[in-house]
């Protein structure tokens, strides 16, 4: 399968990142990727957002999960938390 | 057909149960019921088969009560969806015009008039009778679930698969309700594509709907997140 058609997938909390993502990340990426889709995972339960990824894993496509650092005291701990809760999630 | 073909050039082919003689001696009927207008009384000259709108509800009931068969299976699908629901029947007034009306259990002494019952259980009436008495080969119903309560939506979808037995129905919709609880096999997805066409595919043909559904994933939240037609 040629590089065209790769999939890609943002996994963003709400509408505000969703509006965001469609207006200013996606166009950067369209032309790399077959398919840029966003996926909002507000109110989804944690084993639904690891469904999900499962699912796009199997997939072979690639994908950018994306939160707010909120609390956290720097982004190593932020992605530590997201790894806790998260365990199929991939840091890279 | 490819896929920048308008469809208002070439409709779209449709695996259809009876034959296409039968078809269009019989007819197809398409439904888009307007709950408000069955609430207003109907000429009693009006049309006998059941309009697009649903407007002439109470002369087609009309004809359905006179008929002590008809009455009876009218009032056990009816009964099945809203079980409150204890008779249902026409007013006649002095300027020949017709009013449905019904009574309820909850108050046996009285009818209540068209113009004070829900909109769903309108919806429902005139669906029962789109589906069980008109008996059109070809039934094209828009968004049947209008009104109705999330929780009487999956009586609607089995009373529809139900009815499917005998004629062939289409439905459209924009509730993920009816999409999780239609089979998979049974969905077709409109979509558009860069330049307007409107493109239709089937999500149960698709690997990547398969894999999301064999994580647990369900059709509906696919349909909500715009992701079936990937």
């Amino acid at each position: 399968m040629s590089t065209k058609y790769k999939q890609l997938f943002f996994l963003v909390e709400g509408n505000d990142d969703e509006r965001f993502f469609q207006k200013i990340i996606v166009p950067k990426f369209q032309k790399k990727y077959g398919t840029v889709k966003i996926w909002k995972y507000a109110q989804q339960k944690t084993e639904k957002i690891s469904n999900f990824i499962r699912s796009i894993k199997s997939m072979g496509a690639d994908y950018f999960y994306v939160v707010d650092i909120d609390q956290s005291p720097c982004v190593t701990a932020k992605k530590e938390e997201i790894k806790r809760k998260l365990k199929n999630v991939e840091n890279r | 057909m490819g896929p920048k073909t308008l469809l208002i050039e070439f409709p779209p082919i449709l695996i259809i149960n009876p034959p296409i003689s039968d078809l269009f001696n019989r007819g197809i009927a398409i439904y888009d019921f307007d709950p408000k207008l069955p609430k207003k009384a109907t000429p009693i000259t009006g049309k006998t088969e059941l309009e697009e709108d649903g407007s002439n509800l109470a002369i087609v009931l009309k004809n359905i009560l006179g008929d002590k068969e008809k009455k009876r299976e009218l009032s056990n699908l009816v009964k099945d969806l809203l079980p409150f629901v204890d008779n249902l029947s026409v007013e006649k007034f002095a300027d020949k015009s017709l009013l449905f009306k019904l009574k309820e259990s909850y108050n046996k002494k009285q009818y209540l008039p068209a113009s004070l019952i829900s909109d769903g259980t309108i919806n429902i009436t005139a669906l029962i009778i789109a589906l069980f008495f008109e008996k059109k080969p070809l039934t094209i119903i828009e968004e049947p679930e209008r009104n109705i309560h999330p929780y009487l939506i999956s009586k609607v979808v089995e009373m529809m698969k139900d009815a499917s037995n005998n004629i062939q129905i289409l439905v459209s919709t924009h509730n993920p309700e009816i999409v999780k609880l239609a089979d998979l096999e049974n969905l077709l997805l409109i979509s558009r594509d860069k330049e307007g066409f409107s493109i239709i595919s089937r999500p149960s043909g698709k690997e990547n709907v398969k894999t999301f559904l064999k994580n647990e994933i369900g059709i509906e939240e696919l349909y909500v997140q715009n992701l079936l037609e990937l």
